[in-house]
């Protein structure tokens, strides 16, 4: 479970908050969707729920442990998959692999079988012996999310996971999402795509201006817009008034 | 020629971007400005060799009728600068960019892409060809009483005179890459041209030293047979150059419209060549081919073995350093090849010089009973120290440690492992280069002292001692400076090496220190203090300043990750 407590991040001299007093858990048992227009404080909130940034004022808890007051227990109970996959380049696949678990203290049992296991599931097999620079994109997103599960973290974050994955790997890293958070686990994703958070979510936070402006489920969410409206037209009516 | 002119205001802007203070704040822009204002006091006295050396050069040449050479060396060691600079940048700017990928959709043709980047690459070279030129060319004009048409000649010689060499940089690229279809790896193609800039560096500093021992024996015969010849055989890779030094010598403007004529022929033929050949030689360059091979059993085994998280931060370093072409010549081939080729400059004009070389040899007894064993082990020792700091100043691993991560860096500060690890894991790389590179050489020294001039084999001990603490001090004063401010912003790993700032500073700044400790020893000894007792505490001195420094780098560099 993450929880934030009325968190903030102003960047610079700007009086503009990024992120503001967000106040807010991803419970565990759910897949949360973190769904917001660009620039509305989703990347910064990412950012500092995984330690890459320290909040001006509030707290961010994992599983029990302060982001900013224990930082290393901390970023031991999540597995981050950041929105670029173009890392380490000229590793082969499976050097980056042995970085990842030597990083997070897999055992040598552990970490061949969750290799073997994740890879056939994204048909990654045959390209762990080749450098990262020629994979594709969607293969480089394949290997980082490969990376950040090796470790079995309780808490999934994941930064826009499914940009550039051919249909069976998307099918197949849903699946793992839903096993995953069916197993009493936490997942949290950012996306642009409402069908995708449509479809797959449990819960969902939307983010407009740096403030969550909703918190439930999607039947909560739609019930306070009643008429029938889409998923879109809600989203773009919260995010154009907020 | 419009959309020629639009591309290039383009690619200046995206490439140089980060280095224009416009559009930071105030405070960001002053300090941007200051680091310039610094840049420009560390090389006044590189300007002032120059103007120093081109000045010296035309009054030792005059006196033999010489002074046509003066003007011929001076063009001659420009243009040279500028073809061995540009090679990169043309490799970068017309071959590596990203944005080649994004041009080529787009309607233009060939030749207005390849001139757009030939015109980039060109502007940015004014920078080299003046910091050079002007200096030199106002040595010779002030030696030489020249008047304001002098000047007014040299200017427009300097606006012309990088063209041929760029545009041989550009070609080299247009023309060899379409053929190198198995080369088509960037990685193999940066290597190759690297090396081949090592190899021209190298040559260039060997003529150079030749050329420069000649002039300060005022050789006649040498000048006249042996390097009026080399000069000559230059001559053909820039025939034009002709023309420019009869335009300045004789300030004859016929000379100069020649030269400025030719330089725009260059331009043309490249624009030619370029809009046949250039499309041919960049397409397809981000293509890297694949194994598509299962890891077998033992080798999976073997891939997966559980290493300490120190080792395992080396050990990815390692192997970036070793993979990037760009790391691979700066960061690991450098601490092991510039020795070389300062030794094989050093010994080339001794080997020119035989007859030099055997009254030396023959004179060595008497040099040797002139010091005692004492003077000669500090000699030793202070030999040690500077070796080690000139080797390990060149090795830029640790001084761009941090900046080479680039936006990568994010992941430092969310994997679950202390930055004083991470640090460890980056300096191990380093300072394991830094000692590979200069241990053979404090070896050899103490062998050859104890042979030669008889001093005491224990000097493997100290000298041990200075090897390891100066590793230490280089490589964590480099660190600090690339903590300090790393540049993470880079479009190409050239820039994260290459046009690193901070990292020509810092080892500007690590040279400095080290010279004051090295007088400092001298000043211990003129004040007739024993040379054992001046190792002992230098030693002493060092060790503190060693194990200080690297205290120090870990701490702040806590401070400093967590704040990026």
């Amino acid at each position: 479970m993450i929880t934030l407590t009325n968190v903030s991040k102003t960047y610079g001299n700007s009086n503009i908050k990024a992120v503001d007093s967000q106040t807010w858990e991803i419970p565990d048992g759910k897949i949360t969707g973190f769904i917001g227009p660009n620039g509305a404080g989703k990347s910064t909130t990412l950012k500092m729920i995984t330690g890459i940034i320290t909040p001006d004022e509030g707290s961010i808890e994992i599983n029990g442990h302060d982001i900013v007051k224990d930082p290393i227990a901390a970023k031991k109970q999540f597995g981050f998959v950041s929105d670029s996959p173009d890392k380490f380049l000229r590793l082969k696949g499976i050097e980056y692999l042995r970085f990842c678990a030597d990083v997070y203290d897999v055992p040598e049992a552990q970490r061949r079988e969750r290799i073997d296991l994740f890879a056939n599931r994204f048909g990654l097999t045959d390209a762990l012996s080749s450098r990262i620079i020629s994979y594709s994109h969607g293969m480089r997103q394949k290997l980082m999310v490969i990376g950040a599960l090796l470790h079995n973290p309780s808490v999934w974050i994941l930064d826009e996971p499914l940009t550039g994955l051919d249909p069976g790997s998307s099918f197949a890293l849903k699946e793992m999402m839903r096993e995953h958070a069916a197993a009493g686990n936490s997942v949290l994703f950012s996306t642009h795509i409402l069908e995708i958070a449509e479809r797959l979510c449990d819960y969902v936070a939307i983010v407009n201006r740096g403030r969550i402006v909703f918190r439930g489920t999607l039947e909560q969410l739609r019930a306070g817009y009643p008429g029938g409206m889409s998923l879109e037209n809600i989203f773009l009516e919260m995010t154009n008034h907020a | 020629m419009r959309k020629e002119l639009l591309l290039t205001k383009i690619l200046l802007q995206c490439g140089m971007g980060s280095a224009l203070p416009a559009g930071k704040k105030k405070r960001q822009i002053i300090g941007q400005w200051a680091l310039y204002l610094l840049i420009a006091v560390c090389i006044v006295p590189l300007l002032v060799l120059l103007y120093q050396f081109a000045r010296g050069m035309y009054h030792s040449l005059s006196p033999l009728h010489l002074e046509y050479l003066a003007y011929d060396i001076t063009l001659l060691l420009l243009s040279f600068t500028t073809l061995i600079l540009s090679l990169p940048f043309a490799m970068s700017v017309l071959f590596l960019a990203k944005d080649i990928e994004y041009l080529l959709p787009m309607p233009f043709s060939p030749w207005q892409i390849a001139g757009a980047k030939v015109t980039t690459v060109l502007l940015y070279e004014y920078l080299t060809t003046a910091a050079i030129g002007i200096p030199m060319f106002a040595g010779i004009g002030v030696a030489a009483h020249h008047g304001p048409a002098y000047f007014l000649f040299a200017l427009l010689i300097l606006a012309a005179l990088p063209v041929l060499p760029v545009i041989y940089g550009c070609l080299l690229g247009v023309l060899i890459l379409p053929l190198t279809t198995k080369l088509r790896r960037k990685e193999a193609i940066t290597t190759f041209f690297s090396i081949l800039i090592v190899i021209l560096s190298s040559s260039i500093g060997l003529f150079a030293s030749y050329f420069g021992d000649a002039l300060d024996n005022l050789d006649l015969v040498a000048i006249i047979t042996g390097n009026s010849r080399l000069l000559m055989q230059a001559e053909y890779l820039f025939p034009n150059l002709r023309f420019a030094g009869s335009a300045l010598e004789n300030t004859a403007p016929l000379m100069l419209l020649l030269y400025v004529l030719t330089a725009l022929a260059a331009i043309l033929l490249f624009l030619l060549i370029g809009n046949r050949f250039y499309l041919k030689a960049v397409s397809g360059m981000n293509e890297v081919s694949q194994k598509r091979e299962k890891l077998s059993a033992a080798e999976e085994t073997r891939a997966l073995k559980i290493r300490g998280i120190v080792r395992s931060c080396a050990a990815r370093e390692w192997k970036l350093l070793v993979r990037t072409p760009v790391y691979f010549l700066n960061c690991v081939l450098s601490a092991f090849i510039v020795p070389v080729i300062l030794l094989v400059a050093l010994i080339i004009p001794l080997l020119g010089n035989t007859a030099e070389l055997t009254a030396a040899l023959q004179q060595m007894p008497q040099f040797l009973n002139m010091f005692h064993t004492e003077q000669f082990s500090g000699i030793l020792m202070l030999t040690v120290f500077g070796i080690t700091v000139l080797f390990c100043a060149m090795n830029l691993s640790a001084s761009t440690c941090i900046s080479r991560e680039g936006s990568n860096f994010i992941e430092m500060k969310y994997i679950p492992v202390p930055y004083k690890k991470q640090l460890q894991g980056k300096m191990l790389c380093s300072i394991a280069l830094s000692f590979a590179a200069t241990l053979p050489y404090m070896i050899l020294l103490i062998a050859a002292g104890t042979v030669i001039l008889h001093t005491p084999v224990w000097l493997f001990i100290p000298g041990f001692a200075i090897n390891v603490f100066t590793i230490f001090i280089v490589g964590y004063f480099q660190l600090i400076g690339d903590l300090w401010k790393p540049k993470l912003s880079w479009t190409s790993e050239q820039a994260a090496v290459k046009q690193n700032v901070i990292a020509m500073l810092t080892m500007f700044g690590v040279l400095v220190l080290c010279l004051l400790l090295g007088l400092g020893c001298i000043g211990l000894y003129l004040l007739r203090i024993p040379v054992y007792g001046i190792l002992t505490v230098g030693i002493l001195i060092l060790g503190v300043l060693a194990f200080g420094l690297r205290a120090f780098a870990f701490r702040y560099g806590e401070k400093a990750l967590a704040r990026l």
